[in-house]
């Protein structure tokens, strides 16, 4: 009985590797982010967010999770147009990479946080807040406007920049 | 960027023939054995439908067109199909559209990112165009019947213009809906435990002249300019040559 388990060994190292990314998280500073809107939401119950998040430094970051007061439950989802035309959503499990020395746009159409189970009526004018968080950053707590439904172009950008995308091929 | 998808989803895009093939078997077999007389009769004709395009994700080309939509190598005709508005009633929409420039777009309201997205660039750009829904018809029909009814959908599209039109209907209604314009019926994923789960749309919108034809697409992401451009040419019935 005095043999100790490799289970335990396990434990421990693992408890030991835990506290050394906790320690790193603790020295880098998440990055900084921007813009954080959501759309006046047309549905009763789900709406989206927008932010741009900004260089995160040469390790780059992964936005792994965010949780607001305001929703029951929040994911991070991706909005992809299949090469048959048809639009869905996919939850991204593995989180949002923050590129170094880029950060990333969370936009109409392509990446966002998806607030679900609204728990507060969000109207344009409002503010809330989100805590965002990052896997070497640590969390980051934003404020998001509540913009209108209707607003300006909102066509989304890089996912959906069809007119864009035919300049590109000018030439 | 010169690539619109996010994902090249070979998985997905395998699942979507499976469909398809599944799809035009039953549908072959349906009519077969029923003699055509099931409630969604096009379906057989699925891939032979115009609107079969849509599948092919066609790309605007401005510099060639002289439109911000994509334009169709072969115009579909309105589709004929009926569901309930939001007032309750029946709607036929070849009937009801009938010679009136119209948009027609298929989504639903849990969708939290691409349709609010695409529905605010639509009322935005007829604003700045200066068109309102009585020269312009918006027809939202929703993709997920089990959710959307008509209260809900009525809500929904007040946020954007309470001149939209939102119809609504049985599953079997909104198949037969799809497969009039020679889509394949939407598919339910990602269900959570909690009951919730997202559903598959066509991305695009479509553009119906008053010549009853569709000749532009939409895809999702065509600039407020795009729109603001394209929409009285539309209204006008200007034809893309």
């Amino acid at each position: 009985m005095t043999r100790v388990s490799p289970w335990l060994v396990a434990l421990a190292l693992l408890v030991a590797a835990v506290g050394c990314a906790d320690d790193d998280a603790a020295e880098a500073a998440p990055p900084e982010v921007t813009g954080a809107e959501t759309p006046e939401p047309a549905a009763p119950d789900v709406a989206a967010v927008y932010a741009t998040i900004g260089d995160p430094g040469p390790d780059g970051d992964t936005l792994v999770g965010a949780s607001t007061d305001v929703a029951e439950r929040v994911e991070l989802h991706e909005s992809v147009i299949d090469d048959d035309g048809s639009a869905r959503m996919v939850e991204l499990e593995d989180g949002i990479d923050v590129a170094a020395g880029e950060g990333v746009v969370l936009e109409r159409g392509g990446l966002h946080v998806m607030l679900m189970g609204l728990e507060t009526e969000l109207a344009e004018g409002d503010r809330y807040e989100l805590t965002l968080e990052f896997e070497r950053g640590g969390e980051v707590t934003v404020d998001v406007d509540v913009v209108p439904t209707v607003g300006g172009d909102d066509g989304g950008g890089g996912h959906g920049g069809q007119d864009e995308a035919h300049g590109d091929d000018d030439g | 960027m010169g690539r619109v998808r996010a994902l090249p989803p070979r998985l997905r895009a395998l699942a979507a023939g499976a469909v398809l093939l599944t799809v035009g078997a039953l549908a072959v077999l349906g009519a077969t054995l029923a003699g055509g007389a099931d409630e969604a009769p096009s379906t057989a004709a699925l891939a032979d439908h115009p609107g079969a395009q849509l599948l092919q994700n066609p790309l605007p080309n401005p510099e060639a067109t002289g439109f911000h939509g994509a334009v169709l190598a072969e115009p579909i005709p309105r589709p004929d199909f009926a569901l309930t508005d939001t007032d309750g009633g029946r709607f036929d929409f070849a009937e009801e559209t009938a010679g009136e420039p119209t948009l027609l777009y298929v989504g639903y309201t849990s969708c939290p990112d691409i349709c609010p997205a695409h529905l605010a660039q639509i009322a935005g750009a007829m604003a700045e165009a200066g068109l309102d829904t009585d020269e312009l018809r918006v027809v939202f029909v929703t993709a997920d019947p089990a959710r959307d009814d008509a209260e809900r959908l009525e809500r929904y599209l007040a946020a954007f213009d309470d001149g939209f039109t939102g119809l609504t209907g049985s599953p079997e209604e909104v198949d037969a809906a799809l497969a009039a314009l020679g889509q394949p019926a939407a598919e339910v994923f990602g269900e959570r435990p909690d009951g919730s789960y997202e559903v598959t749309h066509p991305s695009q919108v479509l553009a119906f002249g008053p010549d009853d034809r569709a000749r532009l697409v939409f895809p999702f992401g065509t600039s407020r300019e795009g729109w603001v451009a394209d929409l009285p040419r539309l209204v006008a019935g200007e034809v893309p040559s």
